[in-house]
């Protein structure tokens, strides 16, 4: 997953996991201190899942305050065999879906744009029209890719944020999602194309 | 090899194909222009994905976060407060009933005994009879297995081992994924 500074690793996965579940211990017997590094490990990560999801910086800002509370009064049926990170996505996610679920958004429908079989428009033989990407300098591009992204529906975008801006891998999104990896792959995958699609037709 | 796809091309910048894979697309983006303009449009894309940039967070987030988490030792002084109050309460309303009923405190205190010993006879009797149908539904049970027990012993007897062994060993699934699915539902996560 990406981390906190943004490009500086965490030092392993396991001293990670083991941090984090002692940090867990520590916050459940009452250390505030314990809680507080945990919110500074995961606040960036949560805000750039959040604000990509939302796309609202002050709406993700308040959110993020939400899902760490939720965190906080839900430690207890924290299991340590399970990756934290992992399950405070999972948590953000289930935030997010009642979010979605109250406001009714429905950008696109999912029915033609979900579609894991050999007909999806991404398992296609490409196509060898004008590189997108020589037009544009990179720049230029990275503001075009945050506003196409909006445009891209929750369910697909999630998947897409997860990957390519928390940098979860696809078995950590498999296992926050509750999918199949190969779904997720596909759909990370569907996301890029459709993102790409969008590029072109802002063009 | 046949022309790309999107999938194995994103595939291929990740490095997820297998070598054999790898080494084919290799050999085949060198042969074919546009697989490789295809290519080259795909990894430009990923380039600028990579490098969408962190959204500021406040330095004081975290302690906006802090201040609305009720502390342990609050937490213990609110069980402590609540406590006083209820004292407090249960002493304020006998004493008001004692001004109001005109009644002397020990009169009052008798009536009130009498009244916590009726709901504790009361509670008690519930009890005992919830206890007793407990009993019952619990020996229900055991006979239950015991007949399902017979049964399966009879149906053994019917039919030929194979067969007998494989609904029991369908059986033995069918309640190992139930277990599996139930631990999945209860054990992990935030359930929303």
């Amino acid at each position: 997953m990406k981390t906190p500074s943004g490009n500086k690793p965490f030092p392993s996965d396991s001293v990670s996991r083991d941090e984090d579940n002692a940090l867990v211990r520590r916050a459940l017997k009452g250390d505030r201190k314990a809680f507080e590094m945990i919110i500074l490990k995961y606040q960036q990560p949560l805000l750039n899942y959040l604000g990509r999801m939302t796309g609202e910086r002050e709406l993700a800002l308040d959110f993020t305050q939400e899902v760490f509370l939720k965190v906080h009064a839900s430690l207890s049926s924290f299991q340590p065999r399970f990756k934290f990170s992992a399950w405070l996505f999972k948590i953000a996610s289930n935030f997010m879906i009642d979010f979605w679920r109250k406001k009714k958004i429905s950008a696109v429908s999912l029915d033609r744009t979900r579609d894991d079989g050999e007909n999806s428009t991404f398992l296609q033989v490409p196509d060898a029209e004008p590189s997108v990407a020589k037009k544009y300098e990179l720049g230029q591009i990275k503001k075009r890719i945050e506003r196409a992204l909006e445009r891209v529906p929750e369910e697909l975008r999630e998947l897409f944020v997860l990957r390519h801006v928390n940098e979860f891998s696809y078995e950590e999104i498999a296992e926050i999602k509750g999918l199949p990896v190969g779904t997720v792959k596909n759909r990370v995958f569907q996301t890029k194309e459709m993102l790409r699609g969008l590029l072109e037709g802002s063009s | 090899m046949n022309c790309l796809r999107p999938a194995d091309i994103y595939l291929y910048l990740e490095n997820g194909l297998d070598p054999v894979a790898a080494r084919e697309a290799d050999e085949h983006l060198a042969l074919c222009p546009g697989c490789r303009s295809a290519f080259e449009e795909r990894r430009a894309l990923m380039d600028a994905v990579a490098g969408i940039p962190d959204l500021e967070v406040p330095p004081d987030l975290a302690g906006k976060i802090l201040a609305r988490i009720p502390s342990s030792r609050a937490s213990r002084f609110g069980g402590l407060a609540a406590f006083i109050i209820g004292f407090s309460s249960f002493f304020l309303g006998g004493l008001a009933c004692v001004i109001l009923t005109g009644q002397s405190l020990p009169g009052f205190l008798i009536d009130a005994m009498r009244s916590a010993w009726g709901i504790i006879r009361d509670a008690s009797l519930v009890f005992i009879k919830f206890a007793k149908l407990t009993a019952l539904g619990l020996d229900l049970l055991v006979k239950f297995i015991i007949e399902i027990g017979k049964g399966l012993v009879r149906l053994g007897a019917l039919i030929s081992p194979e067969v007998y062994a494989a609904c029991l060993l369908l059986f033995l699934a069918l309640a190992a994924l139930l277990v599996a699915g139930l631990r999945r539902m209860f054990l992990y996560g935030e359930k929303s």
